[in-house]
């Protein structure tokens, strides 16, 4: 970057918030699953290392940043926590705007059941502070150190409680938004936070679609988010147990149960969530995959610890004869009645679908684990509990009715998996490793397959990358939606970016990248705010 | 012991930020105080973290990035406080803090350290056996006019580590005397080495300096094993993290307990050898320095060998070490004994708290670093209500009492042997 618009930044936010230094720009080159975009030499680094990064302090400090790049036709990228590759530019000369000294917590309105949250707010601060006037926030499914404007308004929207509280796409009460000319719109009311949508036609379709714009379509700089009842204490307590999640909560909420039943076929368990759905019985309804699965999730032990008391031990053998389709409800209930009922609810739902309460979760260590520690991971949301092998990536995923899912499950994926666990180059975490949550009762799923591979082995990542390519044809063969995220795309093929998958994709569903160019040439007309992850990228333009 | 070894660690990251943060969103407990990494805290570009140090040093040996003056000011703006490895060993096997540790020997023996602020404390080390350039004939000048043992001339089950900053400083050596008077009063059999103590090396170890560690390291294990010693005690948090956590790395024989006067004390209360009697009217808080609390845990480095189990989960033999073993309840009990002290807790304790921004040579080289970490800690033992912010280690005191005059905060400062010393009457 030139000196003269470098200085023009640092007049901005100041000397010591920029930076073009290599040591400091080589830190967002390098992220979660930047091995499989494609690149002349395998390497963990992205081919590009951005212009300079910036760290603007507020709304006016970011505005000005997008009007210099207006001025001088700069490409630029916005980041919160920035966790995957979807995060970092993707082509040469973009400026990164790193948004970590926007933290703050504008406003929690406890009667109206809001916050205002900047973009690095994390889930577990924004979670911290709304619990002490009881409330909740649906999660993150990125981590409680994610950001939660980055879920609401520009990521998936994922979240494990969603099954309460809906999906995050819905959770949005307004955003501040600095659009890629440099404008700001505000949408939802204009004083208030209570809406997602003004008066006039809504944009909030446009402003986050299905998977958000990842970036591509100017800086969010604020965020109302939809708040929920917690009957829970407003602060929670831990202590070490030593176990599997090393902590346990001891302040459980007074009416809380975890209850973890196990069905002989998936149709069973399908059937189970759907009608406790209809009974609106549950906060969470989570479907982790196989035995395997389940334990090579565990929590902090030691992926020895892991592997001698579970899988050496014969533990997960033995627990596989009795454990087939597994599933999570965490029960809550407000007050004693309302839980008695629910819990009742639930176990008859159990019975009634043919399912069993898994007996080895009723004894020993994993009593504990299954009762305390479990709630842990979900209440607080610790889902880096996810990174034991060292790289993990998720299949196409899928939203629809338990129905449909039960389709892809079955039908590419599991097979799929089995394959490639056979060829060695992937973590033997038995062949179903689907994970799915429920959202407003059940009334729609989102289910995503994990793999585990082990960044550090080429051959590892390559496995999965050929894994991932094969299961995107055979749902596309058989003619079974997926959700076209980037993060699926990315590893498909060594030599197609993400965005080109996403035209190939495109084509097949209705022609949305064309869509969504239309949208991005509305909003950025200059093409400024990066476009690596939205719709088709970069590749749009040769596409015409 | 390479840096190389854990190429496979940095390569595992997955620049998921935890390691900004305290780990686990049960034990966060505010916005205002739920971060764990001072670096990433006080300079915010990614390069900062635990993770962004792991990503430098895979780009360093893949010879994307060489040595400049900002790589060597990321490496070192930093006090090697160990959170950023515990948030990520909450969910990884990864070796955060070997990397940072290794990233730094690199650096020192490439020639590209020790920084300028390091060197006085490496000649004063090489010099004077201390790190504050003062005489080795004045070390012992601390405990004069306390008739106690000299355990060079008599044999003693106890010997007494005052440690350079409890030796030398003015405004600290009293806390060593009150120490080895407690001690006393107890008829505890303990001695001291005077004038002939050395520095324990933490300073160089943790700088990257390790033939200096080794060198004092090896001398000091030699000499305490010749003393026929059953337990070396210190006060000095820093001395005694490497003691009980490094030490054993050198591979020699170690015949002898290592104790923080802390956990001796504690024991005498218990056994009723010592009774803290008079009242002190005082809430207090307490700041659980870093080498008393997680990174006092031995641990062993893998020095990257693994094996695969289920195609590729990797198994390293070492135990994974999350800090829960640290001296965290003897201070907590002290404190709890002494009449009219009113104890609360920050929210950052136990193996997740906060640094005081002191160590590992971040203090000499990067003042305002130190400062800015210090000031962190003060505003969150003062959201407690607590008149006084309570410690175990000279260093963090030293930091404490600096920022707390500097930004005018209205902060007692004080060691927990002087409440207890007080409070029995001294």
């Amino acid at each position: 970057m030139g000196r003269e618009i470098y200085r023009i930044f640092e007049d901005i936010v100041g000397p010591e918030n920029i930076s073009d230094d290599p040591v400091i720009l080589e830190t967002y080159s390098f992220n979660w699953l930047t091995e499989f975009l494609p690149r002349s030499a395998p390497s963990k680094f992205m081919e590009h290392r951005p212009l300079a990064v910036v760290l603007p302090g507020s709304t006016e400090e970011v505005q000005k940043i997008v009007k210099v790049c207006n001025a001088y036709k700069i490409k630029f990228k916005a980041l919160s926590t920035g966790y995957g590759s979807h995060s970092l530019p993707g082509q040469e000369n973009v400026l990164v705007i790193d948004l970590k000294r926007m933290n703050r917590i504008v406003e929690i309105d406890e009667k109206n059941k809001f916050a205002v949250v900047e973009p690095y707010v994390v889930w577990a601060q924004l979670q911290a502070e709304v619990m002490k006037v009881g409330l909740f926030t649906t999660p993150v499914q990125a981590g409680s150190q994610a950001s939660v404007l980055a879920n609401l308004t520009s990521g998936w929207g994922m979240n494990t409680f969603g099954n309460h509280g809906g999906h995050n796409g819905r959770n949005v009460l307004g955003v501040e938004w600095v659009l890629p000319t440099g404008e700001i719109l505000k949408l939802g009311p204009p004083s208030e936070w209570f809406t997602g949508d003004g008066p006039g036609p809504s944009l909030r379709g446009i402003m986050r679609g299905h998977c958000g714009a990842q970036g591509g379509l100017g800086i969010f700089t604020k965020v109302g988010i939809k708040l929920h009842n917690w009957p829970g204490p407003p602060v929670l307590e831990t202590e070490p147990t030593g176990l599997i999640s090393a902590y346990s909560i001891k302040n459980l909420p007074e009416f809380i149960e975890v209850i973890t039943p196990s069905f002989d076929t998936y149709e069973d368990l399908a059937n189970f969530l759907y009608r406790a759905g209809e009974e609106e019985i549950a906060y969470c309804l989570v479907r982790v995959g196989s035995v395997e699965h389940m334990i090579t999730l565990a929590g902090s032990i030691s992926n020895k610890e892991i592997f001698e008391q579970f899988f050496e031990s014969g533990f997960v053998q033995s627990a596989k004869e009795l454990i087939k389709h597994p599933c999570v409800a965490v029960i809550f209930g407000n007050t004693e009645r309302e839980f008695n009922f629910k819990r009742k609810v639930a176990y008859e739902i159990i019975e009634e679908c043919g399912g069993k309460i898994f007996p080895v979760f009723e004894e020993g260590i994993l009593k504990k684990f299954a009762r305390e520690e479990l709630l842990v991971a979900l209440i607080g949301n610790d889902t880096h509990f996810i990174h034991h092998a060292g790289g993990f990536v998720i299949s196409a995923g899928y939203m629809g009715t338990a129905d449909a899912v039960i389709r892809h499950m079955g039908l590419p994926q599991e097979r799929l998996k089995k394959k490639y666990i056979e060829r060695g180059k992937i973590l033997a975490d038995g062949e179903d490793s689907t994970y799915h949550n429920s959202f407003e009762n059940n009334a729609y799923i989102y289910m995503e397959m994990e793999f585990h591979y082990d960044a550090a082995n080429p051959s590892s990542v390559e496995d999965s990358r050929e894994a991932l390519r094969e299961e995107r044809e055979t749902l596309t063969e058989e003619k079974l939606g997926f959700e076209p995220n980037d993060i699926a795309l990315c590893v498909g093929d060594s030599k197609m970016h993400p965005a080109q998958r996403m035209i190939e994709i495109g084509k097949r569903y209705g022609n949305f990248h064309i869509w969504q160019e239309k949208i991005k040439n509305a909003f950025d007309p200059d093409d400024l705010s990066d476009r690596s992850n939205y719709g088709g990228g970069i590749y749009m333009k040769k596409e015409k | 012991m390479a840096l190389e070894d854990y190429k496979k660690d940095m390569m595992r990251c997955v620049r998921c930020s935890v390691c900004k943060f305290i780990p686990l969103s049960s034990i966060i407990k505010s916005w205002r105080f739920a971060y764990g990494c001072p670096s990433s805290m006080h300079k915010n570009f990614h390069a900062y973290s635990g993770g962004g140090k792991l990503i430098l040093a895979l780009s360093f040996l893949e010879g994307r990035i060489g040595y400049s003056p900002k790589l060597l000011e990321v490496i070192y703006n930093c006090s090697l406080c160990g959170m950023c490895d515990l948030a990520c060993k909450i969910g990884t096997d990864l070796e955060v803090w070997e990397i940072l540790h290794e990233f730094r020997k690199r650096c020192f023996k490439d020639g590209q350290a020790p920084l300028s602020g390091h060197k006085p404390i490496l000649d004063s080390l090489k010099n004077y056996d201390n790190v504050w350039m003062q005489p080795r004939a004045r070390r012992g000048d601390w405990a004069k006019g306390i008739k106690v043992k000299d355990a060079r001339k008599e044999k003693v089950s106890v010997l007494y580590f005052a440690g350079c900053t409890y030796s030398y400083d003015p405004n600290l050596k009293e806390i060593a005397r009150k120490t080895l008077s407690i001690l006393l009063q107890s008829g505890v059999d303990v001695g001291i080495l005077g004038n002939e103590e050395k520095c324990c090396s933490s300073p160089a170890y943790m700088i990257g300096d390790e033939e200096t560690f080794k060198k004092y390291g090896e001398e000091n294990i030699e000499r305490f094993n010749e003393l026929g010693i059953e337990v070396l005690l210190t006060s000095c948090a820093g001395c005694y993290g490497l003691f009980k956590s490094k030490y054993p790395r050198l591979g020699k024989k170690m015949n002898f307990k290592v104790m923080h006067s802390v956990e001796y004390i504690w024991n005498l209360i218990n056994e009723g050898r010592i009774k803290p009697r008079k009242s002190i009217p005082l809430t207090v808080t307490y700041h659980d320095p870093c080498h008393l609390g997680r990174l006092s845990e031995p641990r062993i480095p893998s020095h990257g060998k693994e094996r695969y189990e289920l195609n590729t989960l990797p198994i390293k033999e070492v135990p994974k070490v999350l800090g829960l073993n640290g001296v965290y309840d003897p201070p907590r009990e002290i404190l709890r004994s002494i009449p009219g002290v009113k104890f609360v807790e920050m929210e950052r304790r136990r193996e997740y708290s906060f640094c005081c921004g002191s160590g590992a040579g971040a203090r000499s080289a990067f003042p305002e670093f130190a400062e800015m970490t210090a000031l962190e800690r003060l505003e969150e033992a003062h959201s407690t209500g607590a008149n006084a912010l309570v410690t175990a280690c000279p260093w963090c005191e030293k930091n404490f009492m600096d920022a707390n005059q500097k930004f005018n905060r209205d902060l007692k400062i004080v060691d927990i042997i002087e409440l207890l010393y007080s409070s029995m009457g001294g």
